[in-house]
């Protein structure tokens, strides 16, 4: 159980203070105070330590002081939910609250404060770095907008009747793993010349032993590190843009959800394998030019690995519901880069089909008649 | 060249003669349809033929003719087509029936391989349109590329007595436009079904990454070992077919009153 939660307070008004990825700053809701990151770090780090003896003071009082009334009805067992379930007190209206073992910074459902839960990001399981939101929830629904537009199966009333039901800003654990892929490949290949001799037709072939050998090196190859989040969405809203890349602090997490990773870097350890060894095979293929075939006979690749980074990347994710059916879409919080797969009308299809199939048909037949009949 | 032309008319007139002599000596068939100067056929492939040609050209009134020879250029001027409708209108052949003088006639010029049909008559050209005669020269013409002479000949005048009987019942074998009407729909589906499939493929943006090329450093790859080495060389042989629609080159053509096509088998 977490000793504290964080919650960064205006040190002028006590107001809630929110990260805004716009001006990179921690920015005050009530009175609009802004700071930098640096400055309010300082200022909690102190912060902290006071109140983590406070609470472990009152706790121990708490103990002490007994009560009255009979509880030896409640049942303090939560068996193998506890493993999963995180408890803390929000330290502004002073809710109880209970969350996902996982969750690292969230929000506080009566009173809208964002809080961090300290303990989810300390010690070992804490990031080396984060790339802060550079894009705001405003962003995000008008970039879902222009991911209706254009979209010509698109069902008509997909736009209208469904209302975005979700929009949150997480940021999602990543692995990023560095490394280098080695290997070779051996491939057959051909050359033909055709002639003509006489009645004949003749094909020559030149066939060749081609061998490829090489490597390549690897920077940060993410893999997301939530159960939670689907790998899908989380590989289509690649890639972040690394120089942006901040030495984490918690001061960047306050106004969003934040995961803490429950897919280890072991467990994720396989589909980097497997991107790297797929890059590396298609490079050395597109080394092989200038033949017609090309036949791969064997390939053989290694991997060095290396460092394993831990990181926080942004990520709103967007939920809608329409004739029962859940739509999730993700978009980049760096880059504004949005998926989400969308209904198909097949009407439209059809119609669409249709439209083109039947004016081109007799068009053609016209053309072919006159031209060819 | 024109006593030239009269000296080598007179030839093929007195070697026609010669074999309608001989083949008579031979049998009681009179050589009127089926003209093997070349010497195809043996005398009782030739005899049949001539029959059956007779047999034909008589019930439809338009004379249906085979002419073989050893080169055309030998028998008139001009191309292959040009000496075909040359031979037709020769004074004292006798070529064409009824008072229009209607029949087809197919010349084959061994040496070069080369042939042509000419129609000539207004019964002989509404039974063998431009389209009719592009249809009637896809029946033998594979025959007699391959040397397969009586089926070649068979083949023409089976095909010339259905487009006559079919001509007589008021509907002649025309070009039929639903093959290319077909063609044409097939072609328009397909390219709706790509342009829809397109369309349908901007509706799906949630893919798993199979690569990393995103994340390739130090300046991509490196190849440590490149090494293209020859090994052997295949050769095969395809012989060229011999197909007149594609490689002969056959066309139609228009002159001396009539209709017809030319190419090489």
């Amino acid at each position: 159980m977490p000793s504290q939660v964080t919650n960064y307070q205006c040190p002028s008004c006590t107001g809630p203070l929110h990260f805004v990825g716009s001006t990179g700053k921690l920015e005050c809701d009530y009175c609009g105070s802004s700071y930098d990151v640096a400055e309010i770090e300082a200022l909690y780090a102190s912060k902290e330590e006071q109140a983590v003896q406070a609470q472990r003071e009152a706790e121990a009082k708490e103990e002490q002081a007994g009560s009255d009334w009979d509880f030896s009805g409640l049942n303090s067992d939560w068996g193998a939910d506890a493993e999963k379930m995180k408890s803390y007190t929000c330290p502004s209206c002073g809710a109880q609250l209970i969350c996902d073992v996982s969750t690292a910074a969230t929000s506080c459902p009566y009173c809208g404060n964002p809080t961090i839960v300290p303990g989810q990001l300390s010690g070992a399981l804490k990031p080396d770095f984060v790339i802060p939101f550079k894009l705001s929830k405003e962003d995000a629904v008008a970039a879902l907008k222009r991911h209706y537009k254009g979209k010509f199966f698109l069902p008509k009333y997909f736009v209208s009747e469904n209302h975005v039901q979700q929009i949150q800003g997480v940021y999602v654990p990543f692995w990023l793993f560095d490394g280098q892929a080695q290997g070779e490949a051996r491939y057959e290949t051909t050359r033909s010349r055709i002639y003509r001799t006489g009645d004949y037709e003749v094909t020559e072939t030149d066939h060749f032993s081609v061998l490829r050998a090489g490597w390549l090196s690897f920077e940060k190859v993410p893999v997301d590190a939530s159960s939670k989040m689907p790998d899908d969405h989380m590989d289509s809203i690649e890639p972040y843009d690394y120089s942006e890349l901040k030495p984490f602090s918690t001061a960047y997490l306050p106004g969003f959800l934040a995961d803490k990773f429950d897919v280890t870097a072991e467990q994720s350890r396989g589909r980097a394998d497997t991107r790297c060894e797929s890059t590396l095979r298609f490079a050395l293929r597109n080394t092989v030019i200038g033949y017609e075939s090309c036949l791969t006979l064997g390939e053989r690749t290694e991997l060095n690995r290396g460092k394993v980074h831990y990181a926080l990347m942004p990520v709103w994710m967007l939920n809608t519901k329409w004739q029962g059916k859940d739509f999730l879409f993700a978009m980049n919080g760096q880059t504004g880069k949005l998926v989400g797969d969308l209904p198909m009308s097949w009407g439209k299809f059809w119609a669409t089909f249709a439209a083109i199939a039947a004016p081109l048909s007799v068009l053609s037949t016209v053309l072919a008649l006159t031209f060819l009949g | 060249m024109k006593k030239n032309l009269i000296a080598l008319s007179l030839i093929l007139i007195l070697a026609l003669s010669l074999c309608i002599c001989a083949f008579a000596a031979e049998g009681s068939v009179e050589m009127r349809y089926v003209v093997d100067t070349y010497g195809l056929l043996s005398f009782d492939q030739w005899a049949s033929l001539e029959n059956r040609a007779a047999n034909i050209s008589e019930q439809h009134g338009c004379g249906i003719y085979i002419v073989t020879v050893d080169d055309y250029r030998n028998y008139g001027d001009g191309s292959v087509y040009d000496v075909t409708t040359q031979i037709y209108h020769r004074s004292g052949a006798g070529f064409g029936m009824g008072s229009g003088r209607d029949g087809i006639m197919l010349l084959l010029s061994m040496n070069n391989r080369k042939y042509a049909l000419f129609v000539y008559g207004e019964k002989a050209e509404y039974a063998f349109n431009d389209d009719g005669l592009e249809q009637l020269e896809e029946v033998f013409l594979s025959d007699l590329g391959n040397d397969n002479w009586l089926d070649g000949f068979s083949g023409y005048l089976k095909a010339c007595d259905q487009f006559l009987t079919c001509a007589e019942e008021g509907e002649p074998v025309r070009d039929n436009p639903l093959g290319l009407i077909a063609i044409a729909v097939a072609v328009s589906c397909g390219i709706a079904l790509v342009i829809c499939l397109i369309l349908k493929s901007m509706m799906k943006t949630v893919h798993q990454k199979a690569g990393a090329s995103e994340y390739v450093a130090d300046g991509g790859l490196h190849l440590t070992q490149q090494i293209d080495q020859y090994t052997h060389t295949t050769k095969t042989r395809r012989k060229i077919e011999k197909n007149p629609g594609s490689s002969g080159g056959s066309h139609s053509e228009r002159g001396a009153g009539g209709i017809g096509r030319s190419g090489s088998f």
